[in-house]
């Protein structure tokens, strides 16, 4: 299933479209996450010929050698995470103008979710340990 | 009366909150879910100081009655400032410690997307019963 979609931050400066191969959310609950978020977990939906304006409002930070997170400089909407010098692979599925359809099928870092979040009834569980074995074969994939 | 130290990603804001009690809740507007990305969680601060970091913080003025405060320079999503009556509700995921933190309530129940609801029994109010338990007795506009 595919779908395009249109979305963008609190203030209008970011805007996009983007194709969505399918309709899952992931939800991060790492630490930084949830810092980040303001209590999380991150939700994000994966995307493809994703097309953005308004990318001279992006501010960036880096919380780790490997990723970066792009946020909204004017209005401080959270936008997405990513691979450094990488297009954005997924977006947080908060801007998106229509959610419809979407639904939580996937749980990451789950040994870092609150206690007062529980789980998602269907959705995969994945730890820390089980994320960053994910993480660095595929550094080292890169370094090839 | 609970206080709460917390902080942003990046470190450069931190503050410390006066919480009546250890209770919090979602919000699911539309403004909220762009803003964080998804549902806000959030706690009303009878006490906010902010213990580093001032010059850090980015204000957005979201509507006529709050801005978003956010950190600069990592961008998390900190608090949100009703201006009157002033009240600073605060981003539970930016507590040092939230193991003691209990999800009561969600509002704006009729704006949650479909994809993710919260289990448990908790007190929901929709866009319009926010809007009459807050607002402004006749007069006082």
């Amino acid at each position: 299933m595919s779908d395009r979609r249109a979305g963008g931050c609190l203030c209008g400066a970011v805007r996009f479209s983007a194709r969505l191969p399918e309709m899952e959310i992931e939800a991060c609950h790492c630490g930084q996450c949830q810092r980040w978020t303001g209590g999380g977990p991150l939700l994000a939906v994966k995307v493809e010929n994703l097309e953005m304006t308004g990318e001279a409002a992006f501010s960036t930070y880096r919380a780790s050698t490997w990723g970066e997170r792009v946020f909204c400089g004017t209005c401080g909407s959270t936008l997405f995470w990513r691979m450094q010098g990488e297009p954005a692979g997924y977006v947080c599925v908060g801007l998106l103008d229509d959610q419809s359809g979407l639904a939580v099928k996937r749980e990451i870092f789950v040994d870092h979710r609150p206690g007062w979040l529980p789980h998602w009834e269907d959705a995969s569980q994945s730890t820390e340990a089980e994320q960053m074995d994910i993480l660095s074969a595929y550094l080292k994939e890169q370094e090839k | 009366m609970i206080t709460k130290t917390g902080q942003c990603l990046c470190g450069a804001v931190k503050f410390e909150a006066e919480l009546k009690d250890a209770t919090f809740g979602a919000c699911h507007c539309g403004m909220c879910r762009r803003w964080t990305g998804g549902p806000m969680h959030a706690k009303d601060a009878e006490k906010l100081t902010v213990t580093a970091g001032q010059e850090a913080l980015n204000s957005y003025n979201s509507s006529d009655w709050a801005d978003r405060v956010s950190c600069g320079t990592c961008g998390s999503s900190l608090w949100y400032h009703l201006k009157k009556p002033e009240m600073f509700i605060v981003a539970v995921g930016t507590f040092d410690d939230q193991s003691d933190m209990v999800m009561a309530s969600e509002i704006f129940i009729d704006h949650k997307p479909g994809g993710y609801a919260f289990a448990g029994d908790l007190k929901q109010m929709t866009e319009a019963e926010v809007m009459a338990a807050f607002a402004p007795p006749e007069g006082a506009r």
